[in-house]
C-alpha cells in the first residue's frame, strides 16, 4: 500500500479501477480477490468432494 | 430435427453472423481492423476471451468428460486465475506501452527479428493445425445428427465464420462472441434443468447429486495417484522395495490433478492467454490497461465455476441414464458398422445383456433411494444402523451392476477394435449430444445445435483473425513489404484472413476422424506452447540474455519436447505401451528449457568474448 502510495502510477491506474469498480480501492484487492476466490473454490470443492464421498 | 429446431438453429446463427457484419461496418484502417480501433470494453473483453477458449469440443466433449470420468477435470482449469493475475500484473503494460498490434511485437523490441520470427512461426504452425481441429471436431459429430458429408459441414463452419471475419476483423469477432457466449451459456442452462426435471419425481437434485457421489463421479480434488499407481505402490512397499520412483512416475503421468492443475495449468495459461496471439487479439484491442486487466481478471473469476457447472452437467447426466436406458455405444456409426460385420451377433448379444442389466441396475437404485429416504426418517440408534445398512447394500448391489454394466461395455469395444484396429472406440463426444436429440424438446434441440455452431464459429474466428494478423504484422509487413500504405495493409489482412479460412477447412477436412478430440487440441498446443512462453519468460525476467542466445535456446527445447512426447509412442507396441509424461507438463519442460538452454548459450558466448 505504501509502496503504491510512493508511485505516482500505480495511484492513477488505482483511481481508473475505482471509477469502474469502485469496491476495489486498489488492483493489489483485485489480484488478491481473484486468487483468495480460487483459494475458496478449491477449498469448497474439497469438501463437495467429502460430502458425496 | 424438426422444422421449428432448423429454423432456431438457422435463425440463431444468421442473427450471429448479420450482428458481426452489421456492428463492424466502416472499418476502413488496419488499427481498426486488427486492434478494432482500441474500443472494446472489459465485459466484452471477458467474454471474448472465454469464447475463443471455449471451442465447441469443449461443449461437446466436457459433459462426456463429467459422464465417463466425474468432476476432476475441472483441475485443469486451477492455474488460470493465477495466470490472468500475472498476465494483468506484468504483460499488459508492456504491451501496450509498446502499442503492438501482436505479442511477438515485443520479443523483437527486447531481443532481435529472427526471436519475433522463430515465436511468430511457432504460433503459426500451432494454431493453424488447431483451427483445422476446431472445425473438424463439431463437424464430424453433427456430420452423424443432420445427416450431412463432414466436408460440407466444414465448409460451412469456415465459411460462416469467415464471412464476418474478412470482413469485420478483431471487432466483428469480439462483439460475434459476446451474442455466441450468451446464447452458449443459455443452452447449457437449459439442457441441466430439463436434465433435473426429466430424472424420476422421487429423485430431487440433492439424491441425484448423492448418487453421482456414491457412485465415484464428484471427486473434484485429486492427488497424482491412480488405481494402477496405488497397486503398484502398495506391491512395492509389500515387496519391501523403494516406491520414490513410481512415485514420481505417477506425479507426471497422471494428467489431472490438484498438482498438475496449480502448477503445470497455470504455465499452460500464461503462454494460451499471455502468448498466443488468438487470445492476446482478444485484449489487446481494449480501451485502456484498465479495461483489458479487468476483463483478463473477470475470466479468471468465472472461469472455473463455468467448468464446474458444464462438468456437473455431464455428472448429471450420468445420472439421467441411471434411470434411462444409455445406449451401450453413443458413436452410432461405429455402432453400425460393427453390427453390419461378421461380429454384428456377439455385438448384439452384448447389447441385450447390457439392457438386461441396466434395467436391473434401475431397479437397484430405485430401492437405494427408498433406503436414503428411511435412514432419514429413521430414530434411535438402532434403526439408524439398521437403515445405514440396507442402504449400503443397495448401493453395493447398484455400483455392482454398473460395474458389470462397464464389463459389457468394455467387451463391446473390444469387438470393435477386433473388427478394425483403428475404430474410433471413445465416444464420450457424443454422450451430451444423444441426449440433447432423444431427449429435449422441439424448439430447444434447435437452440443446442446453435450452441454448438456459435461455439465452433467464437473459436475459429478468433483462430483466423490471430493467424491473419500475425501473418501480416510479424512477416508480411515486417519481412517482406514495409513500405505499403494503410489500406494496403488492410487488402492484405482481409485476404490472409481469407487464405487462413480456406486452410483451416482444407485442415479440417485432412484431419478427419480423430479420437479425445478436446485432448488433441490441448496436446497439440503444449507441444508448442512451452517454448513459446520460455520466450516470453526469459524476455521479462532474465534481461541479461540477448536473442541469439534465446533463439537457439528455445530451437533446441522445442526438439526436447518434441521428443519428449514423441518417443514413448514411438517405441509403444501391442505388447508393450509407454505413457510418457502428462502433456500439461510439457508446457512446464518447455518453458523451463527456454530459461535453461538460454543461459548456458549466453553464459557460454560471454565467455567467449572475453
Amino acid at each position: 500500500m505504501a509502496k503504491e502510495h510512493s508511485n505516482p502510477e500505480a495511484v492513477d491506474e488505482n483511481e481508473e479501477l475505482r471509477r469502474v469498480f469502485p469496491f476495489f480501492k486498489t488492483w493489489n484487492g483485485l489480484y488478491t480477490f481473484v486468487i483468495g476466490e480460487l483459494v475458496v473454490l478449491i477449498i469448497l470443492f474439497y469438501l463437495f468432494s467429502e460430502a458425496f464421498a | 430435427m424438426n422444422t421449428i429446431d432448423w429454423l432456431v438453429m438457422g435463425g440463431t446463427i444468421f442473427l450471429i453472423v448479420f450482428y458481426g457484419i452489421w456492428k463492424s461496418r466502416g472499418t476502413r484502417d488496419i488499427k481498426g481492423y486488427l486492434l478494432a480501433d482500441n474500443s472494446i470494453k472489459w465485459w466484452t473483453i471477458g467474454l471474448s476471451i472465454m469464447a475463443t477458449q471455449a471451442s465447441a469440443i469443449t461443449f461437446l466433449s466436457t459433459p462426456g468428460l463429467g459422464f465417463r470420468t466425474g468432476m476432476k477435470f475441472v483441475q485443469f482449469y486451477f492455474g488460470l486465475p493465477i495466470a490472468m493475475v500475472l498476465i494483468a500484473m506484468i504483460a499488459i503494460p508492456i504491451y501496450r506501452k509498446l502499442n503492438v498490434y501482436t505479442a511477438y511485437e515485443y520479443l523483437e523490441s527486447r531481443f532481435d527479428l529472427k526471436t519475433r520470427t522463430l515465436g511468430a512461426i511457432l504460433f503459426l504452425l500451432g494454431r493453424s493445425l488447431a483451427a483445422g481441429i476446431t472445425i473438424v471436431a463439431p463437424a464430424i459429430i453433427l456430420e452423424t445428427i443432420l445427416g450431412w458429408d463432414v466436408n460440407v459441414l466444414c465448409v460451412i463452419i469456415g465459411g460462416l465464420v469467415m464471412v464476418y471475419t474478412v470482413s469485420g476483423g478483431t471487432k466483428a469477432v469480439s462483439q460475434t462472441q459476446q451474442q455466441q457466449m450468451a446464447i452458449i451459456l443459455l443452452g447449457m442452462f437449459v439442457a441441466a434443468v430439463v436434465m433435473v426435471n426429466l430424472l424420476p419425481d422421487s429423485i430431487s437434485f440433492w439424491d441425484a447429486l448423492a448418487l453421482a457421489g456414491a457412485s465415484g463421479k464428484l471427486e473434484v480434488i485429486t492427488l497424482p495417484e491412480t488405481t494402477e499407481f496405488l497397486q503398484a505402490i502398495q506391491a512395492k512397499e509389500a515387496a519391501g522395495e523403494s516406491v520414490f520412483w513410481l512415485r514420481v512416475q505417477a506425479f507426471f503421468e497422471d494428467r489431472y490433478n490438484i498438482f498438475s492443475g496449480l502448477i503445470a495449468g497455470t504455465f499452460l495459461a500464461l503462454s494460451y492467454f499471455g502468448t498466443d496471439q488468438s487470445q492476446v487479439q482478444r485484449y489487446l484491442g481494449g480501451r485502456s490497461i484498465t479495461e483489458i486487466r479487468i476483463g483478463l481478471l473477470f475470466n479468471g473469476i468465472f472461469k472455473v465455476p463455468m467448468q464446474f457447472l458444464i462438468l456437473l452437467v455431464g455428472v448429471l447426466l450420468f445420472v439421467f441414464y441411471q434411470f434411462n436406458t444409455p445406449p451401450m455405444f453413443f458413436n452410432e456409426r461405429e455402432r453400425s458398422l460393427i453390427l453390419e460385420s461378421e461380429y454384428g451377433m456377439a455385438y448384439q448379444e452384448l447389447e441385450n445383456t447390457y439392457i438386461y442389466q441396466d434395467s436391473l441396475k434401475k431397479e437397484a437404485w430405485m430401492a437405494w433411494d427408498e433406503a436414503r429416504e428411511q435412514l432419514q426418517t429413521a430414530k434411535g440408534p438402532e434403526e439408524v444402523t439398521q437403515a445405514q445398512m440396507v442402504l449400503d447394500q443397495k448401493e453395493t448391489i447398484a455400483l455392482t451392476l454398473q460395474h458389470s454394466m462397464d464389463s459389457t461395455r468394455d467387451a463391446g469395444i473390444a469387438l470393435m477394435k477386433e473388427r478394425d484396429q483403428d475404430a474410433n472406440t471413445k465416444d464420450h463426444d457424443r454422450i451430451f449430444l444423444t441426449f440433447v436429440l432423444n431427449h429435449l424438446p422441439i424448439g430447444l434441440v434447435g437452440l443446442l445445435m446453435a450452441v454448438i455452431f456459435s461455439a465452433a464459429m467464437s473459436s475459429t474466428a478468433a483462430e483466423l483473425n490471430a493467424l491473419a494478423s500475425t501473418s501480416v504484422i510479424d512477416i508480411y509487413k515486417r519481412i517482406y513489404n514495409s513500405k505499403g500504405s494503410d489500406r494496403h495493409y488492410l487488402r492484405v489482412s482481409r485476404q490472409m484472413t481469407m487464405m487462413w479460412g480456406i486452410l483451416a477447412i482444407i485442415f479440417a477436412i485432412i484431419a478427419g476422424q480423430a479420437e479425445d478430440l478436446i485432448e488433441y487440441v490441448n496436446i497439440l498446443g503444449s507441444l508448442f506452447y512451452g517454448t513459446i512462453l520460455g520466450l516470453f519468460v526469459v524476455a521479462f525476467f532474465f534481461k541479461k540474455i540477448q536473442g541469439t542466445a534465446v533463439f537457439w535456446g528455445a530451437v533446441m527445447a522445442e526438439i526436447m519436447v518434441v521428443l519428449i512426447y514423441f518417443i514413448p509412442i514411438i517405441l509403444s507396441t501391442p505388447e508393450k505401451t509407454y505413457k510418457g509424461v502428462g502433456y500439461l507438463w510439457l508446457n512446464l519442460i518447455g518453458c523451463i528449457a527456454v530459461v535453461l538452454f538460454a543461459s548456458i548459450i549466453q553464459r557460454i558466448r560471454e565467455n567467449q568474448e572475453d
